[in-house]
């Protein structure tokens, strides 16, 4: 947990911000900050503390979804409102297993009776507000008054709870920023304006409030369709009494953190999807998805992307892997560049860390897409229905990217707003819970079976906590495993720690494991292999043969040379020079054991969590594979550069050092043969 | 271990337009793939190659071919968010 507002740098100089969670924004800090602190360190201009000195900061995170409670049959539906805290470090609260997400409340959705449509929809969000503010009533009286609660260790805490984050689509937004359809509800932009490649105005709760006020002169809020004309005077949906009204420290404008899954990997399937598709014509762009080798761990879109029916969001990700080096080529230059911009600036609003210098660049690629924009309606790649071109850039999520800067230097990193967990949260908090029920009367046997849920999960957490036998449960955060376990499909696969077991090896005296080692790391990578080898016994001929290496004798050769006049940890070339042994050169050994397939396992390059294995190919061919199957990696043949600091910065032109692109092929299996360094050499007689 | 090297485009270490780096086999003068033996650890991260396909796809290719049919590759640096920052450097 975070209690306190602070700043990061990228280095001791202190030149560039550094942004990740909640609390490393701006938003907390000028909440908290003193006048006099901001003297000294003025960058932003914001006029002084606004609480009492020593308060802590809650941030509290929201979130609000339709949803299906029934499977299949029925049109049961639930309005959940979802709660959490931003003070809980990302690590913790991204992790589906921590519970993050509570159910605050279950909002009604009741059929209305009048006959009017767009009356309807003014007066569900009417009842959605009113439910709001009975339901945050006790929050918005700790954001006025501040309220003592204890902190983990027991000590009480004068905390104030502003709303942190509100994870919501985009008509949702609009919804409960009180503005009606078509506008944004981050700034003041209409939708004729959502092409634009600058940001608006931001569209304030004071603003908003005070365009109520005069509508509410002019026509009385209790005739809701004379109130509603009058509010359409300003773009507004008609509710009088939006629930952020008596909320301090909260205003839309920076409460609507810009969300991964709905604004940008679902903006990819509606719109950068469908320009390459029309572009390129589903036929081709299907040939090109269905060619590509697959990869172990990865979908394989083995009928191309166009005819795919209920896109999820992992689908989408998927897509993204590709799609830029697909579509290369063939398309206008600047339809490629323009796709590819926003590609880039996708992945990079998505990491855990942003510094000032990232920032430059996301802003570079947005405005690098719209100079670059134009052309995609010159060819006419946008189209609505019946395939006619749209000649018009009216797209809300276009408009939202140009908040998404502006909300990560105030609230940290956009991915820890991601809605993957609050829709996994309504698995966990309604669906589950309602399939559990006689299908009658939903709402109190869902809060009850919550309950006992928690309850049961608080006596484990408080028995782990007295009991030192079981306290590595909650170390490795396994503590609810039986929750998991009983729950097949929310539950996720733990990720394997080969950085571990490689260093549990490597402590282990060398009689008491298998020789070579079969898991072994380096800094950032670790590397594991099958206590078996795909071959077991192979003659060198024979492998050359079936692996259609002609120089493989030769090959090996010439790297035990290197290793004997180099030494052993020395760094290897690949093909460097001419092959300096002969084809048929002396080995000193005959036969050698093979691996198909090595595990690399690395760490994420910004919080250092390890990721989930992949798995690096190099079979020879056989059935299905008559050409063999080879992946491809990244080696390092220059000691002096690192991956992944360095890239492949320098490679081919200078000469000096490279971590250069190799084909990885069969050598590397022979392992055993020569390439484990800490073995005799030689192994299999 | 096979090796791919960087094709230089225009002068760039990228293709322009893209802004993935392009990469070829290395061949030796007689045309002989160039490989050698390394140790394991020398490896660092996987990668993915897409197969450029230019204007025109060659509707021969497979997924089981297309690898080794094709000439020149994409880099994919898009492949995966991590090693998607250290390749756009």
């Amino acid at each position: 947990m975070d209690f306190s507002p602070y700043r990061l740098y990228d280095s001791a100089a202190r030149l560039y911000w550094l942004y990740t969670e909640w609390m490393s924004g701006e938003d907390t800090w000028s909440m908290q900050v003193s006048s006099l602190c901001f003297d000294v360190l003025c960058r932003i201009n914001v006029p002084k503390s606004q609480l009492p000195a020593g308060v802590t900061l809650l941030g509290t995170i929201l979130s609000l979804d339709k949803m299906n409670i029934s499977v299949l049959t029925g049109d049961c539906v639930a309005h959940p409102l979802l709660i959490s805290l931003a003070n809980i470090k990302m690590e913790t609260r991204l992790q589906l297993s921590s519970h993050a997400f509570l159910l605050a409340a279950l909002l009604p959705v009741p059929k209305f009776v009048h006959s009017n449509k767009r009356m309807k929809g003014v007066l569900e969000a009417c009842l959605i507000h009113q439910c709001l503010d009975i339901v945050l009533e006790p929050l918005k009286q700790a954001a006025k008054l501040g309220v003592m609660l204890s902190d983990p260790w027991g000590y009480s805490r004068y905390c104030f709870t502003p709303i942190a984050s509100y994870i919501v689509d985009t008509p949702e937004a609009a919804m409960l920023a009180a503005v009606g359809g078509k506008t944004s509800p981050i700034t003041m932009a209409t939708y004729k304006e959502f092409g634009d490649d600058f940001r608006h105005e931001p569209c304030t709760s004071s603003t908003t409030l005070t365009q109520l006020a005069t509508a509410a002169l002019n026509a009385d809020p209790s005739d809701i369709e004379a109130y509603f004309r009058e509010a359409q005077k300003f773009r507004l949906n008609g509710v009088h009494k939006p629930f952020f009204r008596d909320v301090p420290l909260s205003c839309p404008s920076r409460f609507f953190t810009l969300e991964v899954l709905h604004h940008f990997h679902k903006e990819f399937g509606d719109h950068d999807c469908k320009w390459c598709i029309n572009a390129w014509g589903p036929a081709k762009i299907d040939f090109r998805f269905s060619v590509l080798q697959p990869i172990t761990g990865f979908r394989h879109f083995k009928e191309g992307i166009s005819s795919l029916k209920q896109v999820t969001g992992r689908t989408l990700r998927d897509m993204q892997r590709f799609i830029v080096g697909v579509i290369a080529g063939h398309a206008p230059r600047d339809v490629i560049i323009a796709v590819r911009a926003l590609m880039d600036f996708r992945y990079r609003i998505q990491a855990y860390r942003i510094t000032d210098r990232d920032i430059e660049v996301i802003n570079s690629v947005l405005r690098e897409f719209h100079s670059h924009k134009n052309s995609i309606l010159d060819a006419g790649l946008r189209r609505g229905k019946a395939n006619k071109p749209i000649n018009n850039w009216h797209i809300p999520k276009l408009e939202l990217m140009q908040s998404v800067v502006p909300s990560i230097l105030r609230a940290g990193v956009p991915i820890q707003w991601s809605a993957d967990l609050t829709e996994h949260a309504h698995i966990e908090q309604i669906k589950d819970p309602a399939r559990g029920s006689n299908n009658n009367n939903y709402n109190p046997q869902i809060c009850r079976q919550l309950d006992r849920l928690e309850k049961c999960r608080n006596f484990n957490i408080a028995m782990t906590l007295k009991d030192p036998a079981l306290r590595w449960d909650i170390a490795t955060g396994m503590g609810d495993e039986h929750d998991e376990e009983s729950n097949p499909h929310v539950s996720s696969r733990p990720v394997t720690d080969y950085f571990a077991r490689s260093r549990q090896l490597a402590s282990s005296p060398p009689d008491t494991i298998p020789l070579p080692r079969r898991a072994f790391s380096l800094n950032c990578v670790a590397f594991n292999l099958a206590y078996d080898p795909s071959i077991r016994r192979i003659t060198i001929d024979e492998a050359a043969e079936q692996f259609g290496l002609p120089d493989l004798r030769a090959a090996l050769a010439d790297f035990l040379c290197h290793e004997k006049v180099h030494g052993v940890d020395s760094v290897h070339p690949i093909g460097g020079g001419p092959r300096r042994s002969l084809e048929n050169a002396e080995l000193p050994f005959k036969n050698i054991q093979i691996w198909f397939k090595l595990r690399l396992q690395v760490t994420d390059i910004h919080t250092n969590t390890i990721l989930p294995v992949q798995t690096v190919l190099a079979s020879p061919p056989d059935g299905n594979w008559p050409h063999g199957r080879y992946d491809l990696v990244v080696v390092n043949t220059n000691n002096v550069m690192a991956w992944p600091a360095s890239g492949l910065q320098g490679s081919v032109s200078s000469h000096i050092s490279m971590d250069s692109i190799h084909m990885s092929s069969l050598i590397r299996t022979l392992r055993c043969a020569a390439l484990s360094h800490h073995v005799t050499l030689g192994p299999t007689t | 271990m096979q090796r791919f090297d960087i094709v230089p485009q225009a002068g760039a270490q990228r293709d322009l337009a893209t802004q993935l780096h392009v990469l070829k086999r290395a061949l030796r003068s007689g045309g002989q793939r160039l490989g050698g033996v390394i140790p394991v650890s020398q490896i660092r991260a996987y990668a993915n190659l897409i197969p450029r396909f230019g204007q025109c796809a060659d509707a021969r290719l497979t997924a089981s071919n297309s690898f080794k049919h094709s000439r020149e590759f994409f880099l994919n640096k898009y492949f995966d968010k991590n090693s998607y920052f250290p390749l756009s450097l």
